[in-house]
């Protein structure tokens, strides 16, 4: 009677453990697609415009945050239609209306984290794509992380890096 | 690596209880309630211990504000069972809230009673969420938390400095609690370092710290009052 009881108690441990792994799981790589309101084409600014990441996302290299850029950086070359893309029309309608373009945010970090682009960008010299991946090779905006971003990734290249991996250097 | 510290003047602290608000506020310390803080469950990172002596109409009120003293020989470090928290490469006792099992382990090791713990879910009102900090997460309720030398601030200022491709000056780096002080009772800086005013401070004739005969090492200091 008492090995049956253990092995109940047992089994629900398991079951529990499983569950709780598996939210985490499902927490950490959520799959979720998240569609931007304009079908915006990095290769096209990249490739043909010649511009770089840090000319419309702003303080990558100075501040501790990075923007999504907003309505007046887009005018300052969408005024008038360069192409004759749909995507061109809806910002140049937005730039005329100066309505902000509600793009959603891919990369958000937990309230605990504490990341300074500029720290990594300037001090620590690492390109954007190393957390970002390829994203000028992209026609369409990217409708997930394309490198996922994860705590054993970072830690890894802080160890590679010989960088420390103190639990309060990143955690606030 | 500099060795961050604090000496507290007990000649000049009156007891406002500024620091305490100011370390709320900055730190996301959430307002309790009297129900709750009758059961004993206030979590104030500064405290402030009042002192008697003597009898009425001659009685000597010291006040000693209490931060934690991020002990070089932390005894809550050493039972900790899950490393949720630890001394970290700049002195300080961290405390990774989501690694704490809320054990509190930490808690009853501590001689100075600097530790809380959390019963409380983060909620705040809506209207009052713009005067929550940013940069300082809101624990979640079941974890034991702590004052923390204000080290989100650190981590600006070094961020800051390494910008600037320099050390962390003094300035930089200061806590919530000094800064609101009226009677500049509290001084921060890195003990070591014989440019910081601390470093004077600690060797002063007054100076002292709590169960320095503990051995736990504290890194904050006091200046023993003395009447005039």
């Amino acid at each position: 009677m008492n090995k049956m009881k253990l092995s109940i108690v047992r089994s629900g441990g398991r079951l529990l453990l499983v569950s709780f792994l598996t939210t985490l799981l499902i927490r950490c790589n959520s799959n979720e697609e998240i569609v931007q309101p304009i079908e915006y084409n990095h290769y096209v600014h990249f490739n043909d415009v010649g511009l770089d990441c840090t000319d419309c996302h702003l303080g990558v290299e100075d501040k501790i945050n990075a923007t999504i850029p907003t309505i007046e950086i887009c005018s300052s070359c969408h005024e008038d239609m360069n192409g004759e893309s749909e995507a061109e029309a809806q910002v140049v309608e937005a730039v005329s209306n100066e309505d902000e373009i509600p793009w959603q945010r891919i990369y958000v970090l937990p309230d605990h984290v504490f990341f300074s682009h500029r720290r990594h960008v300037k001090s620590g010299k690492i390109s954007c794509k190393v957390c970002h991946g390829e994203v000028e090779n992209l026609h369409s905006p990217p409708r997930k992380q394309i490198v996922p971003i994860t705590m054993g990734r970072c830690m890894k290249c802080h160890d590679n890096k010989s960088i420390s991996n103190d639990c309060i250097t990143c955690h606030v | 690596m500099p060795k961050w510290g604090m000496v507290i003047d007990l000649n000049k602290c009156t007891g406002c209880g500024s620091c305490v608000n100011a370390c709320r506020m900055e730190n996301n310390i959430p307002v309790v309630g009297a129900e709750a803080a009758q059961e004993g469950r206030t979590m104030d990172w500064m405290q402030i211990i009042t002192e008697y002596d003597g009898e009425y109409p001659n009685v000597r009120i010291t006040h000693i504000p209490r931060p934690c003293f991020q002990c070089g020989n932390a005894p809550c470090v050493i039972v900790c069972p899950v490393h949720a928290t630890f001394v970290n490469e700049d002195g300080l006792v961290g405390q990774v809230y989501y690694r704490c099992i809320g054990c509190r382990y930490c808690m009853n090791a501590c001689p100075y009673t600097a530790k809380c713990f959390n019963y409380f879910k983060p909620e705040t009102p809506k209207e009052y969420e713009v005067l929550l900090n940013p940069d300082v997460t809101r624990r979640m309720n079941g974890v034991v938390e702590k004052c923390s030398f204000c080290h989100h601030r650190l981590a600006l200022a070094k961020d800051t400095a390494r910008y600037e491709e320099r050390e962390v000056r003094e300035e930089d780096y200061q806590t919530a609690c000094l800064e609101v002080c009226p009677t500049k009772a509290i001084t921060f800086g890195d003990l070591d370092n014989q440019e910081h005013e601390v470093h004077h401070l600690m060797h002063s004739n007054r100076a002292f710290r709590l169960e320095e005969s503990l051995g736990t090492d504290p890194k904050v200091y006091y200046l023993k009052r003395e009447d005039k």
